[in-house]
């Protein structure tokens, strides 16, 4: 049996192990810079943050040790069988799952920064997001853009019933 | 303690408690159904509804919803082969073969049965091991309580799916994304970046429902296979109870089982039914026909998986330490309601206690009696179209996240976490560490201090004291069992 790790697989390791050293590191110069208060006891507010700063660093030696952060997807392949997959081409089957998901975040995230600027109304935007999020998801046929309206308006009005009128919370 | 859970009974059998358990239990059942949705995210979502509620009434609703939603995965098993929730993925080894060979009906209505009785089982643990183990945690000084959430950090490192690696990494992010804000025992400011709405830290809610809903339903947008998918003619009782009852010796050892991983801390229904289905194909003279539709396979996975829910609940109520990921959101439940789980609870909010004990017991009850009567409907769940379903669940989520304290901050410390959990699926590191990091760091940090500061700095401090010297040896020996275990493997011949 062959070990065969990807090269994408090990410099995401490698990747994440420097985040996690950078994080250490600011973490442990943020927790210095905290001034002690007038109960300081000498286990003041930066106490943990020390202590959890040196497990961050502790735990990115560990995986740039080798201790694997991500399995890799054809870790072991058989001596006789199959060789592992090309690097391109996992690539692209991982760009192939994750292009929904990622446009779908990007969607989530316009539509909330749409509230918080006031640029429309809450519920305008809500059901502006069911309509073209359940377009994304479904694909654009007739019967999508039918049920996707009516989604997004029945939904809209019984979230904004409940919310508004039974739980009395003013929505932006 | 029988006269106040008689009376427990009595509040929870009231028009609202029980409406809200059905109604709770329902919603459980429906969303363990569909897959690719879970308890999880059901009960984080629904948090913020609980918020203006009675606290029993809370308990009620949320409860059904755990023991729902363990059990609605069944449904998914049984009929396209797909787990409803991971604590299912052992019952689809042999629910699928049987409900293959045209026995779906039987297989789902084994899983119920199973079901039921696990929970039974795990609801007399919750009631007669909660009272005895809350007095016990009475004797607990901070050495005692940061010792234990070491234990539990390292239980949940050691026995999370995956490298322990990586579930320790994502333990510290999690107590590192608690630190933010006010400095629980000075007040200080600490960790904010100059961003004032940072002192008040990120706000649980936000943080429960960006990992587990919001990173879940934009999983959910991923493109999906397409799944074998059976359909269930016959919703008919097709297991007689005599031949049920034959089963016992299945039931009760898986149900034992379920009921103990439960208890550990962080690890909920996937490890339990892993555990019991192996241990019911090691003990089976039928070991053959396991994962070709082995009935035994059924009871145990099924079992197991629902007597974790009440194991689960007995650290939370009785130490304050979660005993699953469910719990964690339970725990944030009871923090929105101003009370805190733990050994006090039992003195200062029995009705609470109780409620949880009574309203776990209803919730089995009412799930057999939905899931027998209902099943036919219930497996139409799966023909639910996703592509509707997940922006609606979005706006929930954004909406119930900002209706708690009325600030946008919150709805985007929930994006961010929903990306956060995203990004962990992606890199395989598992949330459970993360969220109860988050949870217990508080309670770490406090007790830490309190002891160092009473203790004038001694760290032997928390050898010297033997509760405490315990829960730091079974800390250390969790934490250095892979290592030892391969010692011990390479001196065997």
């Amino acid at each position: 049996m062959v070990e065969a790790k990807s090269v994408l697989g090990r410099w995401i390791d490698r990747a994440v192990a420097l985040v996690l050293a950078s994080l250490a590191i600011v973490l442990w110069l943020s927790a210095d810079a905290i001034p002690p208060s007038f109960l300081d006891t000498g286990f003041g507010a930066g106490y943990l943050p020390k202590l959890l700063s040196v497990a961050l660093f502790v735990l990115s030696g560990l995986i740039l040790a080798g201790t694997p952060l991500r399995k890799p997807r054809h870790a072991v392949a058989s001596d006789a069988g199959t060789a592992p997959a090309p690097d391109g081409r996992l690539a692209d089957r991982a760009w192939a799952v994750a292009r929904r998901p990622l446009a779908l975040a990007v969607l989530l995230g316009v539509f909330v920064l749409a509230i918080d600027l006031r640029l429309l109304d809450s519920y305008v935007a809500a059901a502006l997001f069911q309509f073209v999020a359940g377009l994304l998801l479904a694909g654009v046929s007739r019967r999508s853009l039918i049920l996707s309206a009516c989604c997004s308006i029945l939904v809209t009005l019984a979230v904004y019933l409940l919310f508004t009128r039974v739980f009395t919370v003013i929505l932006p | 303690m029988t006269g106040e859970l008689l009376a427990s009974f009595g509040d929870i059998l009231a028009l609202t408690p029980f409406a809200l358990i059905v109604l709770g239990t329902v919603l459980g059942i429906v969303v363990g159904a569909i897959p690719g949705l879970n308890g999880a995210m059901l009960v984080a979502l629904s948090l913020p509804l609980t918020f203006g509620w009675a606290p029993l009434n809370a308990i009620c609703f949320l409860v059904g919803q755990y023991v729902g939603s363990i059990s609605g995965g069944l449904i998914s098993a049984t009929l396209l082969n797909i787990p409803g929730s991971p604590s299912n993925l052992m019952t689809t080894l042999d629910a699928m073969p049987m409900a293959r060979s045209g026995r779906a009906a039987r297989a789902l209505q084994l899983g119920i049965l199973s079901s039921f009785v696990g929970g039974m089982v795990s609801w007399m643990a919750l009631v007669m091991l909660s009272p005895p183990l809350a007095r016990f945690a009475l004797s607990f000084g901070p050495h005692e309580y940061f010792s234990l959430v070491m234990v539990a950090l390292m239980l949940i490192a050691s026995l999370s799916e995956g490298s322990q690696c990586r579930a320790l990494l994502s333990g510290v992010l999690g107590m590192l994304v608690a630190l933010p804000g006010l400095d629980p025992v000075t007040a200080q400011a600490r960790l904010d970046f100059g961003f004032p709405a940072m002192l008040g830290g990120f706000d649980l809610l936000a943080v429960l429902v960006g990992v587990f809903a919001v990173s879940q339903l934009l999983q959910d947008a991923a493109p999906a296979r397409v799944f074998e998918r059976i359909t269930l003619h016959s919703g008919r009782l097709q297991v007689g109870l005599r031949e049920f009852a034959g089963h016992w010796v299945n039931l009760l050892r898986s149900a034992v089982i379920g009921t103990w991983i439960g208890i550990l801390p962080g690890v909920g229904g996937s490890v339990g039914s892993i555990v019991a289905y192996s241990t019911a194909r090691s003990l089976s003279k039928n070991r053959d026909t396991f994962g070709k539709g082995a009935a035994e396979g059924v009871i145990a996975s099924e079992t197991a998986n629902n007597a974790t829910v009440g194991g689960a609940i007995i650290p939370m109520i009785t130490m304050g330490i979660p005993g699953s990921i469910i719990d964690v959101i339970l725990i944030a439940a009871l923090t929105l309601h101003n009370l805190r789980p733990g050994p006090l609870l039992f003195d200062t909010n029995p009705e609470i206690v109780y409620g949880f004990m009574s309203s776990l017991l209803v919730a089995n009850v009412v799930m057999l009696l939905v899931m027998l009567l209902a099943i036919r409907w219930l497996a139409r769940l799966m023909e639910v179209p996703k592509a509707y379903l997940v922006p609606a669940l979005l706006v929930c989520c954004v909406v119930g996240t900002y209706a708690v304290n009325n600030r946008m901050f919150d709805v985007w410390v929930m994006l961010a976490f929903g990306l956060v959990g995203l990004l962990f699926k992606g890199l395989r590191i598992p949330l459970g560490p993360f969220v109860i990091g988050f949870i217990l760091a508080p309670i770490a940090e406090f007790n830490l201090r309190a002891a160092l500061i009473g203790e004038e700095g001694r760290w032997m401090s928390f050898l010297e004291r033997p509760i405490s010297a315990g829960f730091i040896f079974v800390a250390l020996l969790v934490l250095f069992s892979p290592l030892l275990r391969g010692l011990w493997s390479r001196r065997r011949p």
